[in-house]
């Protein structure tokens, strides 16, 4: 059980870490170069990201790169019961970690990029520009007062990503929660389902209280 | 004179002006992805209304020298499936228990949780903190768990999915219907309804409904897309619908094993589960443009 928890967490940090990377990068070009065709083309990104079901991508995935391509495993964890991180065992992970980054990925850019067009619309920016700050000055007072929304829309989706992973487990047979409620719902081990489930909606619940008080820490203003 | 004399003539107005809805509705004309989408919405509900009745070959027929033909065979435009059966008339079938699938629990849903939350969102005090603190409680679980946990716990079958899926959405349709109601409370014509001494119930139903439905249906209508992914998530699992019938999820989950045979046959049901959510969400985003009377 605990090793199931470690395998979804690992695979969930993962695919969180990739859907805030890609997500910030998209949200800051599109928030930037708002109506050119780099923002049309991340606000169409993100509507996929949000429409696709993700079973049905991993599938996708599962037959371009592993059946058809045959460049990456399609199923499983690697050999040996211990997680090392090293090539032999990631690029078990990099599939199922990618398939399930895509909807942290179209949140967080539809997030970044309203918060990026709102901020550089701001007085203080503005006043910043007659000052003769440079590009990169500003930009970086940008990515400081978006960041504490951006980070717990991440916190959230962790979440979300901890609880959702069940389909994703079940279509690469990761071995982690979603693997387990599988098993327990049809062999109806109903203890090892409330268990389970029980489990990760504690984890929801920390991991919501964490965003809160980390956010808290980021922003002060948040606190009055 | 003539004014005078005939005093309604007087206060025709001059030119009809179109409606609240009648405007939406233009303004949602006007908007070519929400139509489009619209156009894919009513394909798919054509499909679902006369799809067994035109349907080339009979979806539940297997064969056994038929089974997993590629794309373009003869007699199979699209492929068949593990069984040999033939995947256009399936899919098409298909189409019905899907979009039964999805729409169904947010139509419920919206019933349900529009009238727990005008309820507590009316009432307020003590007993919304009573309701809302409740549907709070729901909250504690991300919506797919919890999808997959009620209908784990139900067991499987069409009726208790609809029944988990339900209660999924249930607790955001009653938020979102709360602070509208909320919001809508405070106002003056509210104030004046009860001044002149109608009663709660009238107050609620001419005053307060008409007022809270639009924002309330604009969410429902983003909740499709995610009750179609969950609802076909759910017998992917085989959590929902049960074999034969012809559903996209479980016919994704039955075809997972033929991934190495025929890959883009077994990828199809899935494409029909994405362009469903797709045009739901388009439309759904269009409507929520076109009911924006702000702009």
């Amino acid at each position: 059980m605990i090793r199931a928890v470690g395998n979804t967490l690992r695979l969930a940090a993962v695919a969180t870490l990739i859907g805030f990377v890609l997500g910030c990068l998209f949200g800051f070009v599109a928030g930037y170069l708002r109506n050119s065709w780099v923002d049309r083309a991340a606000s169409v990104l993100s509507v996929l990201g949000v429409s696709v079901p993700h079973y049905w991508l991993g599938m996708v995935m599962v037959i371009v790169f592993a059946a058809l391509l045959n460049w990456l495993p399609a199923t499983g964890m690697g050999s040996g019961d211990a997680w090392v991180w090293d090539w032999a065992h990631l690029q078990y992970m990099l599939l199922p970690a990618l398939t399930m980054s895509v909807i942290p990925t179209g949140i967080i850019a539809r997030t970044v990029r309203a918060l990026v067009s709102d901020l550089l619309d701001q007085e203080f920016i503005i006043g910043l520009r007659a000052k003769g700050l440079t590009q990169f000055g500003i930009f970086k007072h940008v990515v400081k007062n978006a960041a504490p929304t951006a980070l717990a829309v991440m916190g959230l989706q962790l979440g979300y990503l901890l609880g959702g992973s069940i389909l994703i487990e079940t279509v690469f047979s990761w071995p982690g929660t979603g693997f387990l409620l599988n098993s327990a719902i049809f062999q109806r081990d109903l203890p090892l389902l409330q268990g389970t489930i029980l489990v990760l909606a504690m984890f929801f619940v920390v991991l919501n209280l964490l965003v809160d008080v980390v956010q808290t820490l980021l922003d002060p203003r948040i606190a009055r | 004179m003539t004014g005078l004399m005939n005093p309604q003539a007087a206060v025709q107005p001059l030119e009809q002006s179109p409606g609240y809805w009648q405007s939406v509705l233009n303004r949602l004309l006007q908007d070519k992805v929400a139509l489009g989408a619209g156009s894919v919405i009513l394909v798919l509900f054509l499909m679902a209304l006369v799809g067994p009745y035109i349907v080339p070959a009979d979806p539940y027929q297997s064969s056994i020298l038929g089974r997993l033909k590629p794309m373009g065979s003869p007699g199979f435009p699209l492929g068949s499936d593990e069984l040999g059966r033939d995947m256009l008339s399936r899919l098409i079938v298909g189409a019905r228990l899907s979009l039964l699938m999805g729409l169904m629990p947010v139509m419920f849903a919206f019933i349900i949780g529009t009238g727990i939350g005008l309820l507590a969102g009316y009432a307020g005090g003590w007993t919304n903190s009573a309701i809302m603190r409740t549907i709070d409680v729901f909250y504690a679980f991300p919506s797919v768990l919890l999808a997959i946990a009620l209908s784990g716990a139900l067991g499987a079958g069409i009726v208790n999915s609809l029944i988990s899926l339900t209660i999924v959405f249930i607790p955001p349709i009653a938020r979102v219907a709360e602070s509208v109601t909320t919001q809508v409370r405070m106002r003056d014509y509210v104030e004046s309804a009860r001044a002149t001494g109608a009663n709660a119930f009238t107050i609620v139903r001419v005053h307060v409904l008409g007022n809270v439905l639009g924002p309330i249906f604009v969410y429902a209508t983003s909740l499709i897309a995610v009750s179609m992914i969950l609802a076909s998530g759910l017998s992917f699992l085989g959590l929902g619908v049960k074999p034969p019938e012809p559903e996209w999820g479980l016919m994704l989950n039955t075809l997972r094993t033929a991934i190495y045979t025929q890959p883009w046959v077994a990828a199809l049901p899935g494409a029909m589960i994405f362009i469903t959510s797709i045009a739901f969400n388009m439309l759904s985003d269009g409507l929520r443009a076109a009911m924006d009377n702000k702009r």
